[in-house]
């Protein structure tokens, strides 16, 4: 009985780790192969080995593309997340730290409303007009609001359950050392949060950097593009040149994958110290 | 409240974010009520009643946005929330391949939703590698994105290709939560591993599950970039979506019948997630 278990087990192991070289590893390296493909050899769309390999040709192109649209769109959408990130991170564990020990009438309001955010889809012609009225449509920093706003539920909701698994009595001994209300948050609490701080940073990266819709919504009358909205583009222009379609797609990719390769370990603590459960 | 804490706790701390999040979604989120009644082009609006409704739900894409979305929603969500925790228990366990599985499950949620597309739709292109493949074995191609038959699913399960990973996370998450002694005294009591799963980890996962519900849920009712991408809602309107229905109509300009789409959205995403929501808070509380 035990020993069919086993076999079973190691079946599945098996079945599913060459799957995975199906699914995941040949799309992995038909985007990659591609982008090394002249224009003619990459309109085939197969898997084989290039017959002339034009990398650096196809890399050097897409960072020049359109006198360097595509290299500014890139930094943009770093620039974007960067900001969203640290003024997301910094908003919603102030809050959340606020909302869980004070108990009042406006923690149970703020509570409710940021409970509906979770669930409620994020209206988006009504922003626009209230970002033109803050002369901030069209620019990165209403988009950056934009992205802070919408993710801002789900942090403050994690930065909360966290913050209630941390006893009152460090505050306290905190006050009676003399810490004010800004000591106390940024040097005794904010560092205990790093966990949760992990996860929000790599979760919410990933969502910001790669965000289509809102920039398609809210950047769509700027000269400045971010880079999913670039690649969009690039799909119609270089509609018959996949070579340099698939050189842009990988260099698009690159940046979460580093982060990923670099956090990852922090980030699964982060999650297992049980945050994201509500 | 003391003094002291009214102090210590001060108010100021939570302004930033609260201003952001009601400034930015809280007043939009009223104010698409009243703009979604109106003519407007962002500068002026006149208001027209419930007009906007009535021209939505006469729109010749309405009934296939609506019907599409649901098939996606659900079909998306319910593989998620299913075989995502099959995997993720299965990944819990002591198997070598744990850690690589792990990652390469992950590794599409790192790519942007475009990226995606443009990839699958280069793969199932009519002359692509999986048509290809499907040739070698002497099958006719299929069209995967280009019929009305099979786009729909195609990008259903391009959608959970991407996605499940983020599913299977949380989950893991979740399971190694779970204080191993309770696992230990189902061992000494000779608890199998079925009913193991079943009257342990199950039950101590629905708060989790319930985050994969809903996350996965409202995603799939909200989303349609990866869509978009992929086909524009075609062929014809068979892959068409709430959320590509409402942004076309933002892109000709009719912001107010937009907003009365984003409205509809707004009713149908309320009705469907809240009630779930609290039923499976309900069960939660039970346990």
């Amino acid at each position: 009985m035990v020993k069919r278990r086993t076999v079973f087990s190691r079946a599945l192991e098996i079945f599913l780790v060459a799957m995975t070289i199906v699914t995941h590893w040949l799309v992995f390296y038909f985007i990659i192969v591609n982008s090394f493909k002249t224009k003619t050899d990459a309109s085939a769309l197969n898997l084989a080995l290039p017959k002339e390999w034009n990398i650096i040709e196809n890399y050097i192109y897409i960072f020049q593309y359109g006198k360097g649209a595509f290299f500014n769109a890139f930094v943009n959408s770093l620039v974007l997340t960067f900001w969203s990130i640290l003024i997301l991170v910094l908003t919603s564990a102030m809050t959340a730290f606020i909302m869980q020990r004070r108990k009042g009438k406006f923690s149970a309001v703020s509570d409710k409303l940021i409970v509906a955010g979770l669930i409620v889809p994020a209206s988006i012609i009504p922003t626009d007009w209230v970002l033109s009225k803050l002369h901030l449509a069209n620019t990165l920093p209403g988009l950056i609001l934009v992205e802070v706003a919408t993710l801002f539920p789900f942090a403050a909701m994690m930065y909360k359950g966290f913050i209630a698994t941390l006893p009152k009595e460090v505050d306290e001994a905190a006050i009676v050392d003399g810490c004010g209300p800004l000591t106390l948050f940024f040097r005794i609490i904010f560092p205990l949060l790093k966990p949760i701080t992990a996860s929000v940073i790599i979760l919410r990266s990933i969502v910001v950097y790669n965000d289509f819709q809102n920039p398609q919504y809210y950047m769509s009358g700027s000269s400045s593009q971010t880079v999913q909205l670039c690649i969009y583009g690039l799909k119609s222009a270089f509609d018959t040149d996949y070579g340099h379609l698939f050189a842009a797609i990988v260099v698009v990719s690159i940046p979460l994958v580093i982060v990923y390769l670099i956090l990852n370990r922090q980030m699964m603590e982060g999650m297992t110290s049980g945050a994201v459960k509500g | 409240m003391s003094r002291i804490e009214k102090k210590i706790y001060t108010g100021w701390l939570a302004i930033p974010g609260i201003v952001i999040y009601v400034v930015i979604f809280v007043i939009p989120t009223f104010a698409s009520f009243y703009f979604s009644m109106t003519t407007w082009n962002l500068k002026t609006s006149v208001f027209t009643g419930v007009q906007n409704f009535v021209t939505f739900f006469t729109m010749a894409n309405t009934k296939a946005s609506l019907i599409n979305t649901a098939i996606y929603a659900f079909v998306t969500c319910f593989v998620k929330v299913a075989l995502g925790l099959l995997i993720a228990q299965y990944l819990c366990k002591k198997i070598k391949s744990a850690g690589y599985l792990k990652v390469m499950l992950f590794f599409p949620t790192l790519l942007g939703n475009v990226v995606v597309a443009i990839a699958f739709e280069k793969l199932l292109s009519s002359g692509g590698i999986v048509n290809q493949v499907l040739g070698a074995f002497g099958m006719e191609p299929v069209k995967w994105l280009t019929s009305s038959a099979w786009a729909l699913f195609t990008c259903v399960a391009v959608d959970i290709w991407k996605g499940i990973g983020t599913a299977i996370l949380i989950y893991v998450a979740g399971i190694s939560a779970i204080p191993a002694a309770y696992y230990e005294a189902a061992a000494i009591d000779g608890a199998s591993p079925r009913q193991i799963f079943s009257k342990i980890t199950l039950p101590l996962l629905v708060p989790t599950m319930n985050t994969v519900l809903t996350l996965s849920l409202i995603g799939g009712l909200r989303t349609y970039d990866l869509i978009y991408a992929m086909t524009g809602g075609g062929p014809g309107y068979s892959t068409e979506v709430l959320g590509s229905a409402i942004y076309k109509l933002f892109a000709r300009g009719n912001y107010g019948l937009a907003t009365a789409g984003y409205v509809i959205m707004f009713v149908v995403v309320s009705i469907i997630v809240f009630p779930l929501n609290s039923y499976v808070g309900k069960k939660e509380a039970e346990l």
